[in-house]
């Protein structure tokens, strides 16, 4: 080290330990600024996010429980009176108690016309799929299809099951409340979700003496070309993964297709640790973004209640509050740019409700550089793996 | 004397008389630290204020890490107040018309100084020069740090360092000049 630098060292040391007088009424001041409680326990990230995700899920629940309510009393009246429609010409109760189809019912007799037997060509194995597909059928043929046939073909099996369907009861054959088929009808659905990627990223780096500064040290002058790292100092950053909660609305566009948007609310923290010899100095950002994504789902399966499908998307988030935190004193920090982001997934709905199922979905995201000097997990680890977990809610036909 | 970890336990149990003697503990340096950054002894106190506010609202937070890092803790919080408050009143910044400065003093002999005077002097130095040399000295930050935690370049904080510490050895030569002028009187 320089010789002129050892007198700086002694002045450290001079006032290491030096204290001033202290204003007697400084005490009365600072105890009058203190509330009364004790002081609060540490704050434990993973506690905020059980919280966060316990809170997304109830909410859920209730939203779930505010729109089934008085949507499933409407459902019931139509499926009853679907029930009465479609069930009274098709099934005979005989008198050794097992029910049959009535060859000679109307709306069979009308699906003969086609030539297509009783099940009208109906192959598809989900309602939508049927609904559409039977229809062009018909009308290609020129014939007439009645109402009630429509309604019927929602409800029967395919041709390979002709005489499968000649033991089923009307519980077998009538749509119930949670059978797809009866969602399918919907065209409208709202979603909310929470999702978080999998992990952030951590680094630590030693830091490097500023170039200048080298030539004023007598014994790096010999080094002046080579990188001078800083002993008993090093850099670390903790970038922790974001946390998303969501509010989705989808629109089916065709049976398989849908399209989605709505805003999504993301919350980014880092810890940034200089440790200076023994000490460590933290400094935790926490970053808002408010988001608006706009993705594409194609469902892919469907098996009962269960369906697996495939998403892409694209997301374009505005930073809404940055704020960085050192030893409990909060200053504002320059904003992030507008990022964009691209996404795939794959999920997993399960429809438990009329209206509604839960689903999981992993998928990719990768975070366009956008140019700005922000560092957190969208900048440190722009290519994510998350879980995305939601419910969804259909309304409207 | 009580340490630093039965200090912290007291508070966690909730004893409100420990929070005085955490004061009174940290309190003389913190007045020393704060007058070092501030210059001004009203400025310094308010300072200190507010930083005891947030040393006794966050404790139940911090975490112990070997005796001495209780102490550093409330320094940090300290220096980070002061450094808001210069940062409020916009006292920080480049000295843009540097003042001529005579060649640097070889290692002036601050042993020979009070504690009390060289502590007074740094404050007296000029916002931006006393800033970069207590962060650089006492706190032993970088100059990219420093250039981050300012808003300048890390030239600046070098340039303003070597500023600040040939001012500061000046006015200890003029100081220890004075005393010997006093004394032979």
């Amino acid at each position: 080290m320089k010789q002129n630098d050892d007198w700086t060292i002694k002045l450290r040391d001079r006032l290491a330990d030096y204290e001033e007088p202290v204003p007697a009424d400084l005490w009365t001041a600072i105890e009058g600024q203190l509330p009364v409680a004790a002081p609060a326990p540490a704050r434990r990230v993973w506690l905020w996010r059980v919280a966060a995700v316990a809170a997304s899920l109830l909410l859920l629940v209730g939203v779930a429980q505010l729109f089934m309510q008085p949507a499933t009393e409407t459902m019931n009246e139509c499926l009853a009176e679907d029930a009465q429609m479609v069930a009274k010409p098709r099934v005979i109760n005989r008198a050794d108690g097992t029910d049959e189809i009535d060859e000679n019912s109307e709306v069979n007799r009308a699906n003969r016309a086609d030539g297509i037997d009783g099940n009208n060509g109906n192959n598809g194995t989900d309602g939508i799929d049927g609904e559409n597909e039977s229809n062009e059928t018909n009308e290609a043929d020129g014939s007439y299809v009645p109402q009630e046939n429509l309604l019927s073909q929602e409800t029967q099996e395919p041709a390979s099951s002709v005489s499968d369907s000649k033991n089923r009861t009307v519980e077998g054959v009538l749509p119930t409340a949670g059978t797809h088929a009866a969602k399918d009808a919907h065209r409208l659905q709202i979603g909310l979700l929470a999702s978080s990627a999998v992990e952030g990223r951590s680094t630590e780096q030693p830091v490097l003496m500023n170039p200048s500064m080298v030539s004023q040290y007598a014994s790096l002058a010999s080094r002046r070309s080579e990188p001078v790292y800083l002993t008993d100092y090093t850099e670390s950053e903790k970038h922790h993964a974001p946390v998303s909660l969501g509010l989705m609305v989808s629109y089916t566009l065709t049976p398989r297709l849908s399209i989605g948007s709505g805003v999504v609310y993301t919350q980014l923290s880092s810890d940034f640790i200089s440790t200076v010899k023994q000490h460590q100095i933290v400094r935790h950002q926490q970053m808002s973004y408010v988001g608006m994504p706009l993705s594409l789902q194609y469902r892919l399966l469907q098996y009962h209640g269960l369906r697996l499908y495939g998403g892409t998307g694209v997301q374009a988030d505005l930073n809404v509050h940055a704020r960085m935190e050192q030893d409990g004193v909060v200053r504002t920090v320059a904003h992030d740019r507008l990022r964009l982001s691209a996404s795939v997934s794959a999920g997993v709905q399960y429809d438990f409700g009329m209206f509604g199922g839960v689903y999981v979905e992993p998928g990719l995201r990768y975070y366009l550089d956008n140019g700005s000097e922000t560092r957190n997990a969208m900048t440190e680890r722009p290519l994510g793996f998350g879980v995305q977990l939601g419910y969804r809610i259909s309304i409207g036909n | 004397m009580e340490t630093e970890k039965q200090l912290l336990q007291a508070i966690a149990k909730g004893d409100r008389v420990a929070f005085r003697r955490l004061y009174e503990r940290f309190a003389g340096h913190a007045v020393a630290v704060a007058l070092r950054y501030m210059g001004s002894p009203d400025d310094a106190q308010d300072v200190v204020q507010d930083a005891f506010v947030k040393v006794l609202t966050k404790v139940g937070g911090f975490t112990y890490r070997g005796e001495g890092s209780l102490k550093s803790w409330v320094m940090r919080i300290v220096v980070n107040t002061a450094l808001d408050s210069l940062r409020d009143r916009t006292m920080l910044g480049v000295q843009v018309e540097l003042p001529d400065m005579p060649e640097e003093e070889a290692s002036p002999p601050v042993d020979r100084v009070p504690p009390g005077v060289l502590n007074r002097m740094i404050g007296e130095l000029p916002p931006g020069y006393r800033t970069v040399l207590n962060l650089h000295v006492f706190e032993g930050y970088s100059h990219q740090r420093i250039g981050e935690l300012l808003g300048i370049r890390e030239n600046t904080s070098a340039s303003q360092l070597t500023r600040a510490k040939q001012l500061l050895a000046r006015r200890i030569s003029e100081y220890l000049k004075q005393q010997t002028t006093d004394e032979t009187e």
